[in-house]
Parts: structure tokens; sequence; C-alpha cells
């Protein structure tokens, strides 16, 4: 899986959750640039994102991740494994 | 030693002028590490050994926490350590007669230090003085803001040369913090304390005006006090982190608190509800709730020991998990109403549920708390008079003009920094405006009424 | 290179040196102004709180009178052995020490304050009740409406109290004069005066115009409306203030009465009252003044004082029936009466002869 199909993805779970019909998201994309991702918004967010890609990530990863690219990148490495 | 107390004010002038003597960087750190303890031992002798024995507890847990990463054992250390800290603060909450001026804030700076290390997010601090100074640093030491290690330590670890920007600056900030603590907060204090210290006597309109100004009063006192501390952070070159960004424009609970004493919604959202919601994260929202409600309840509880603090955090916390359950609707709202008409109505309707919550906080006693509630809308109970709370009619006015101008203040310094906007302007005009506020501080600011609220905690 | 170096380093030394020094000078700057004003208040010390003086009855400006007696108190107790007290607003110039003792043969003296509260009042009576060997065997309260309704210490330059009596912190007392200085209302004026130490309109309330205001151990007041009176005859009762309110406010209106005044709080300060007084085994005696316009204190607020006082010690004035009480010459304004009427009402209450029967 591509680094571009998996931000398409991804901006597909950040509408669904923020409730949002379209949002722009870049990889230094991080919670104070977008309105609504906040602590609360942020865990949804992942849950849905391990779901939809079939990963589980640790505590420790997830506290890691500051933006959305490194998100993305958490992703595709557990995804081509 | 309070920082608008004549034993603060001589300390912080032998500290400045012996601190700038010399641009060394042991030199320096020999006079703040000085200052600080003088400054804990000042209050009781006590106070300062549990805070140094707690700072060397730290570091060798964070230096063992280092040596053993990786391995089976560090899991059980840094539990360890935890329940040290905690059990601790906890004894000294409940069982011991003396309770620590500025323990609640600097365990909690202990424990995200190890938290870091053990995440892997941070390595330790080499440096024993180092480490103690992050602990002790006397303008946070009472109450905050609760620091993070890296923000912090770095810090420390380099020489602080005089610089004329920065430290009129922090001079300041130091002004804008002693106008809300003297001319908001002390003015209304005693009457305030006279409403909720005999509820009984207080009839139904005082109720109801002590309750809805409570929240800014509490908010010029912290808030006030925390001007002060950044501003004596920045005269000594430190930068220490903000802890409220303008709550009361919060649309939202959850809003509220991302703006209300931020360095310690912070620390419990990053060590406790994020920790606890990624647990529960297959829960889907019933996770979040219920991390939210321990979180909260935790907020409540870090304030003191009683059913009440508890029951302040966990109404936040429902209030939260409705609006987190609501976000759809409001949404919807926001959409299909005028920005002018939903946005003062979301605002008014968090103040009011803050101001209402607020009540668990402020008063101790669980039937003065029901008292207020069957009361509150009583209304008058002789004359109109009563509303003046005892208030003289010109302190009133004085202090309905401190507060919108602080207000005023706020929104403005939110689009752009007014006191740096202060320093460009031309010699004349900026020392009238010193004038003006020292005068205006002088004049109707209320002395000698020393009470601190966040102190306690 | 090295020598460079040298010279770049020194030079930053220097400058740094310079701006340290400037900062410094700047910040005396700015104190200047504020240092030279406390500097000169501290000296003048025109509330007479900083230090102890040897006369509180001739000052520049009105005083805060509570504390002005209080301090008077203090300065005569030793050598004048005070043990009655005359208690109230500034209502209480009627009644001389000479005259109450002509029934009561003490030594007594008149501890009174601006625009008196209840519970001023009592904070007073219990700062006494905490001096050493400070007997309280005469006491004499002159109550009005406006006493009875403050439920409060009143704060402010006018009516704080010393610490000793308020209990507020010496900082605090302090500061709420210095406060009081530095505000231009009073200063502004306040230092016209001293400068052309000429009187004017503009500096009423503030500067004293008329020398001595009370006088003796006692403390007796010295009314300057007695002076006018004593010039100008019948004259007084028809000029400006009386002339200004016309003849209808003041045409008597028996039977009128106040709306209730004392609650809760009233109550509790008027038992803590009557508590000292038993302690001391005092003889308490209640005068509740008459006004001008024959407004009488609510029937029930009357009812609980005699309760708390018993009835022989409580005497309600404000609804005498002898008319004679409410003639205009015996008032200098709406509220405040003379010696005259003083006189007469003390005499009526030692001597159990009832004004209203």
């Amino acid at each position: 899986m591509n680094k571009q199909q998996i931000m398409s993805d991804l901006n597909t779970i950040f509408c669904q959750v923020l409730n949002k019909t379209s949002l722009e998201l870049s990889e230094e994309t991080s919670a104070k640039d977008v309105d609504g991702w906040n602590s609360l918004t942020n865990m949804q967010i992942i849950s849905d994102a391990e779901k939809h890609f079939n990963i589980r990530f640790k505590l420790r990863e997830i506290i890691k991740m500051k933006n959305v690219g490194e998100l993305c990148d958490a992703i595709q490495s557990k995804v081509s494994i | 030693m309070e920082f608008l107390s004549l034993p603060y004010i001589i300390l912080i002038i032998f500290a400045f002028v012996l601190y700038y003597a010399k641009a060394n960087y042991h030199w320096q750190r020999a006079v703040l590490l000085l200052s600080s303890v003088i400054f804990i031992g000042y209050y009781h002798l006590m106070y300062l050994c549990v805070a140094v024995g707690i700072a060397l507890f730290t570091y060798y847990a964070g230096r063992l926490l280092y040596l053993k990463r990786g391995t089976k054992s560090s899991p059980y250390i840094l539990a360890g350590s935890i329940v040290a800290l905690a059990g601790g603060w906890l004894a000294a909450r409940y069982w011991s007669p003396l309770f620590p001026l500025g323990i609640s804030f600097y365990t909690f700076q202990a424990l995200s230090y190890l938290i870091e290390i053990y995440w892997e997010e941070e390595d330790p601090e080499p440096d024993l003085l180092n480490f103690t100074l992050y602990m002790l640093l006397f303008m946070k030491f009472l109450s905050g803001p609760i620091e993070r290690g890296y923000d912090l330590l770095p810090q420390l670890k380099k020489a602080h040369p005089f610089c004329y920007e920065n430290i009129t600056y922090g001079m300041k900030s130091l002004v804008v913090g002693a106008f809300m603590k003297l001319v908001i907060a002390d003015r209304i204090a005693p009457f305030l304390n006279a409403v909720f210290g005999a509820v009984h006597g207080a009839s139904g309109i005082q109720l109801l005006e002590s309750t809805l100004l409570y929240p800014i009063q509490l908010y010029a006192d912290f808030a006030g006090y925390t001007n002060m501390a950044i501003g004596f952070g920045i005269m000594f070159g430190f930068k220490l982190s903000p802890n409220f960004n303008r709550p009361f424009v919060s649309i939202t609970t959850g809003e509220l608190w991302r703006r209300w004493h931020m360095s310690l919604s912070f620390w419990v959202r990053d060590y406790v509800f994020v920790p606890l919601s990624a647990e529960t994260r297959r829960w889907k929202s019933w996770g979040i709730y219920f991390s939210l409600l321990v979180t909260f309840t935790a907020i409540g509880v870090w304030h003191g020991a009683g059913w009440n603090y508890a029951i302040y955090g966990l109404i936040q916390g429902l209030i939260i998990i409705y609006e987190t359950a609501a976000a759809k609707q409001r949404d919807w709202l926001q959409n299909h109403m005028l920005k002018q008409i939903y946005k003062p109505l979301f605002i008014i309707r968090t103040y009011l549920l803050f101001a209402f919550s607020l009540l668990f906080f402020r008063i101790e006693k669980m039937s003065d708390i029901c008292y207020v509630y069957q009361h509150v809308f009583d209304g008058v109970n002789t004359s109109l008079k009563e509303t003046n709370l005892g208030m003289p009619d010109f302190n009133w006015i004085a202090f309905g003009i401190a507060v919108v101008l602080m207000f005023v203040f706020e929104y403005f310094n939110s689009k752009r920094d007014l006191l740096k906007l202060v320093t460009r302007q031309k010699v004349w005009f900026r020392w009238a405006i010193y004038y003006v506020m020292i005068m205006l501080i002088f004049l109707f600011g209320a002395f000698g009424v020393e009470d601190f609220i966040y102190i306690q905690f | 290179m090295e020598t460079k170096d040298n010279k770049v380093n020194i030079g930053n030394k220097t400058s740094m040196r310079s701006m340290i020094s400037k900062f410094y000078l700047k910040c005396v700057l700015i104190a200047i102004p504020f240092l030279l004003l406390i500097a000169y208040y501290v000296n003048k010390d025109p509330f007479l709180v900083i230090r102890p003086h040897n006369d509180y009855d001739h000052s520049t400006i009105c005083l805060d009178e509570g504390a002005a007696s209080w301090y008077k108190y203090k300065l005569y107790r030793r050598s004048q052995h005070y043990d009655s007290f005359i208690m109230g607003t500034s209502c209480t110039m009627a009644y001389r020490c000479e005259d109450w003792n002509k029934y009561i043969h003490a030594h007594p003296y008149r501890l009174f304050g601006n625009a008196e509260g209840l519970v001023d009042l009592y904070m007073k009576l219990d700062a006494l009740d905490k001096q050493p060997n400070q007997p309280i065997k005469n006491l004499l309260l002159i109550f009005e409406q406006s006493l009875l309704s403050k439920n409060y210490m009143q704060s402010g330059p006018c009516y704080l109290m010393p610490p000793d009596v308020s209990h507020v912190s010496w900082l605090y007392y302090q500061m709420t004069f210095l406060q009081d200085f530095l505000d231009p209302l009073f200063l502004v004026p306040y230092l016209k005066f001293e400068l052309t130490n000429r009187y004017e309109h503009s500096m009423k309330g503030i500067i004293n115009p008329y020398g001595r205001s009370h006088f003796g151990y006692g403390n007796d007041a010295i009314y300057p409306n007695e002076i006018q009176i004593r010039k100008m005859g019948e004259r007084y009762w028809q000029g400006g203030y009386w002339y200004k309110f016309g003849k209808r406010r003041f045409v008597a209106t028996p039977g009128k009465e106040f709306s209730r005044t004392i609650f809760k709080v009233q109550q509790y300060y008027l038992r803590r009252i009557k508590e000292i007084c038993d302690k001391h085994h005092t003889n308490i005696k209640i005068v509740i003044a008459p006004i001008l316009e024959r407004r009488k204190l609510n029937t029930k607020d009357v009812a609980i004082i005699r309760k708390v006082f018993g009835n022989d010690n409580v005497f309600d004035f404000s609804n005498s029936t002898d008319l004679s009480v409410f003639d205009k010459h015996n008032f200098y304004d709406g509220v405040h009466y003379r010696t005259v009427l003083g006189r007469k009402i003390i005499d009526a209450v030692y001597n159990k002869k009832y004004l209203m029967k």
C-alpha cells in the first residue's frame, strides 16, 4: 500500500470522525491545525484507522505520533509487514 | 512568601541584582538555587526537606529507569516510583498535620518526568543540581505552572545574559498579573468569602450573584498569579508555560478545559486520559466516556480531600461526555444558526455550567452546597440594596470597569501581543502608560488581603 | 586575532554593564515620583494614622473620626481613667460628657465614628472589653435607623478602624489611607490647600476649615453650625439648608414608620453588645434618636431592642409624644440636633421622666 492511498483513506476517516464534508490533510498537519481534532477525537481516529487497516498500535507508538505524516508512516510500516 | 509581600520583594530584588552581576551559568544557577531554598524554607523547614527529598528520589528513580530501559523490571520501577510519589502526596494530603505547600504541583512534575523517561521520549537529566533547580525553581514552586522536563530543563543549562527587552517585558507581564490579582480578585474576595462562609445568612440574590462572580474571582486570582510567575520567569530569562488562554470564550466545557489551568489539564490529558483511552479504545465511545470520568474525577480529587472535589470533577466529566455525545446536534445548530447568536449563546451556557459546578469546588460542606442550590433563585430578601454584598458602590464601579478592562485587554492581546506593542511606542507615551497602570493598581488595588486561592492545593 | 577577540569581548562586557546600569537607573526614575509622594505623606501623616499624635482635635483634613476618637481615647486613657462611653454616629454631638456626668459621676468619653454602623459600634465595644483593666461602667448608645441598618463592618478611609479594633492587617489599614491620599480627588485639593493655605468651596468634605472639631478629655463636639446660630439667630432656620428643603419636607408626619431594619445579623450583634455589658455590669442606656421628620423606628425593631436590653433601658425618642422635642430650633438639620435637646434627653433618661408618655 503506498503512502498516497493511506493518506486518502485517512482523509475519509478524519472526515467521518470529525463530522466534516472535506478536509485538506498534509503530512505536516497536526492537531492544532484542524478544528475539532483534539484528545477526545484523536483516539476515535486511531481506533478507526486500526480497524480500517487491520493493525494494532502500542500505547508508546500512539504517543509518539505528532502529525498526520507520522501516523501515515506508522500505518505503512505495520501494513507492509 | 506571597509574591506581593515585603519579604518576597526583598528576596526578588537581591536575587535579580546578584543573578545579573555575572552572566555565568554556574553563578546564576547558584543564585537561583539559593533563592529557591530561602523561598521554600521561609515558610517551614519541613517544606524544604520534603521538596528536596522528593527531588532526590525522582532524580535517582529517573536514572534507574534509564539504566533498566527495555528490561522486564522497568515497568515495575515506574510503578514503584509512582506509588511512592503518589503515596507521599496522599499521606501529606490526608494524614500529615502540615500540608507541604506546592507538593501537588511538584509531585506532578516529578511524575511527568519519570513517565517521559519510561516512554523513552526523554533522557534523564545527568546533573543533580540542574534537576533540583527544575523541581524547586521558586517562581513556579507554590502554584505552578506544572513544567515539563523537556521545556524547562534545557533552559536551566545555559547562562542568561542581561536582556533589556526581555526583562522589561517580564515586568509588564508582572504589572498585568498584579492588576488582575489586586484590583479584581482581592477586591471582591472578602465579600464573596462572607457569602460562601455563611450561606444561610445570605439571601437568594446574594447567592446567585456570588455564584456568578466566583469564576471571575478565581480566574483573576489564579491567572493573575500565573502572569506574575511568568513575568518573574522572563525577568530571569525563562519561558514558563501559560496556564490560561481566555477560558471564558469557550463554546464548550471541553474547550474550556483546554483553556483553563492548562498545565494541569494537559498533564492529566497526557498521563491519564491518553493512556486510559488508548487501552479502552476497543470499547468505542464508552472507552472515551470512561476515561473522561476517571480523568476529571482525578482532577477534582487533586484539589482536595473532600467528596465535594470529587463531585466537582465528576460533573465536569459528565458535561464533557454529554458534549461529546451531542457533537453532531451541536454542529447542526452551528450550521443552522446565525454565528452572532450561536456563539454568545454557547459561551453563556458554558460559563453558567462552569459557575454552578464550581460551587462544589468553593464550598466544602455538602449540606451548604445543597442549601445554595435550593435557595439560589429565592430572589430578594429585604431590599435590592443587598445586592451590593456590603461592598461600597464606588468599589463596585471600580471592580466592574477593571473586569471589562481585563477582558478587552485579553481580546486584543489574543490578536497581537499588546505588551510588545507598548515597547514600540514613543518614550513619553510608554511612561505615561506605566504611570497610569501603577497609579491604577495603587488606587484601586486591595492590598493586605492575603489569600491566594490556589496556594492550598 | 586573539587580541581582537578580547577587545570585542570587553566591548560586549562594558555595553552589558552600561545596559544594566541604564536599567537600574530607569527603575529608580520611574519610582521617584511615588517615593517622593510617599515620603511627603509619611512626613505629614494627614490622616493621623501612622504615628501617635498629641493632638487629635485640630486636623487640617476631615478625619476618620472613628479612628481619631479611638486614638484620642488611647492617648488619655491612663491619665483620665475613662470608664463610661457615649457611642454612636456624629449625632452624639448633642451629648456633652459634662452634662452626662451630672447623673453618672464617672469618667466619660465620647467614642463615636462617622456614620457609624451597628457592627462598627460592636467592634469598638469588643476592643474596649479587650483593653487591659478597662472598666465599662456606663454606656449611652445613640441608635438611629441608619446605624441599625448596617449589618457589616464599614471599610474605607472615612470609616475603617485601627487594626486593634477592626482586626484588619496593618498593611491593609495603612494602604487604605495611603491609597486615599494618592487619589487625585483627595490629593489635588489637599496639596492646593497646603500650598495656598486658603479654603475653597471645592475642598468641601476634604479640608476641615473650622480648625478645632472636638475638645476636652471627654471628646465633646464643636459643631460650626452652633457658632452660625449664635451669629444669625432665628435667621439660621430660614436660610440656607432650611430654605432649600422648604417647609413641606419637614411637616411632621406622626405615625409614619421606617420599614423593618433589624434582621438576623443585627440581632446577633445586639446580643453580643448585651453580653459585654453583662460581663462588666454596665449600666446601659439606649436612646433611639428623634429626627425632625418625626419618622419613627419600626415598632417591631424597637420591640427587639427592648427585648435584648430590657424595657427600662431603651428610650425611643423617635416616637416621643412631647412635640417640643421636634421643634426645629432643636435641630441643625434633619438629623443632627443640638446640645439643648441632648441635655433634655439625658435628663429624661436618667430621671425616668419619659418624654414620650
